[in-house]
């Protein structure tokens, strides 16, 4: 039949057969679309409770932390961290008193004493310099040894300009030691 | 015209689908937005609430720390109470200056004292040992011990400098 139409109709024909092929083919694209589209209002519906559910957990959260006091709470601690650091947590093996006290037991009555220097270092160590006038050479040397020997010192000098002198040897011994 | 129609209609669905679907994507995008953010206040809460149980339970240590300052308004007394120190143990004290002086800390500042101080031999031992036991965070920074040249307040005199923390 359709080979014995003339060819004008039979493009007319084959035109048709393949808009109507379109028109079908959109009717079913369209029909996937509303679908899909109708499958999907279910999980909008969850996304917007989810969201809502959300939106109010974070509100209730950002009430209970955001009240202001929280700064105040890490100032008080940092404040008394940096208080801990500035003390100083072991007591002093050594008290200048006690070492006052320990540098004028060793003395003996050829030797005066005139002056005390002490100066601590951060390392926790201190200088100082005792002077004072001694009879003789004698006496001065003894009381340098005198200090060494309480054990308090590391080191005790006595510079050898002090002994130039023979009797009223004003001298001045340099002393280091531990605090 | 049929064929015209069908496109129009598919080209609606399409927009259609398109924003149910582009609105999905958002709300999902919100809602794992909020999650990280309830996770981070989380954190901060819980943060929050160990730093008060903290804070609470190092009330009395703190208090404890504060001794060891001159208080904020204490400065007057601490150096009256040198000076009552000195004369309790026989020596004759003179606070010479006091220079405030900044720490990294933003609530204590330290105290530069000059002290000088004179009276008999064990007295004025006395009173080096009381200053170095003090009931604060101090430390002398300067000692020196001579023979006085006025001997009127005593044969010995201190120059000390002690240094204190006070609470700003």
């Amino acid at each position: 039949m359709y080979n014995l139409l003339p060819q004008i109709q039979k493009d007319t024909l084959l035109r048709e057969y393949r808009s109507r092929l379109v028109i079908v083919a959109l009717v079913l694209v369209s029909l996937a679309l509303v679908i899909a589209s109708v499958l999907l209002v279910p999980s909008i519906l969850l996304s917007s409770q989810k969201e809502e559910s959300a939106t109010r957990r974070f509100e209730a959260l950002r009430s209970r932390t955001g009240r202001g006091d929280e700064k105040e709470l890490e100032r008080v601690l940092r404040e008394s961290k940096s208080v801990l650091a500035l003390l100083r947590h072991e007591a002093p093996k050594t008290l200048f008193h006690e070492l006052l006290m320990s540098m004028v037991a060793v003395k003996t009555s050829h030797v005066s004493l005139v002056n005390f220097s002490f100066t601590p270092s951060e390392a926790g160590t201190f200088q100082a310099d005792v002077s004072g006038i001694a009879k003789d050479r004698a006496g001065l040397v003894a009381f340098v040894k005198a200090l060494e020997q309480t054990g308090f010192f590391e080191t005790v000098t006595a510079p050898i300009s002090d002994f130039a002198k023979d009797t009223n040897i004003e001298f001045s011994v340099h002393i280091t030691g531990a605090l | 015209m049929l064929l015209i129609t069908m496109v129009v209609i598919t080209l609606l669905f399409s927009a259609c689908y398109l924003f149910l679907f582009l609105k999905v994507k958002a709300q999902n995008e919100q809602v794992s937005s909020l999650v990280n953010d309830i996770e981070t206040e989380s954190v901060a809460e819980s943060t929050q609430r160990s730093t008060k149980v903290l804070v609470a339970e190092t009330s009395k240590y703190r208090e404890k720390l504060k001794e060891y300052l001159v208080g904020k308004d204490d400065a007057v007394s601490f150096l009256e109470f040198l000076e009552r120190e000195g004369s309790d143990v026989g020596v004759t004290v003179k606070i010479e200056s006091v220079v405030p002086s900044a720490l990294t800390t933003e609530d204590v500042e330290e105290l530069r004292l000059s002290i000088k101080a004179s009276g008999p031999w064990a007295e004025v031992v006395r009173y080096v040992g009381l200053l170095e036991l003090l009931p604060f965070q101090s430390r002398l920074e300067q000692l020196i011990v001579s023979i006085s040249e006025k001997q009127g307040d005593g044969p010995w005199s201190v120059q000390a400098v002690l240094v204190v923390l006070k609470e700003k």
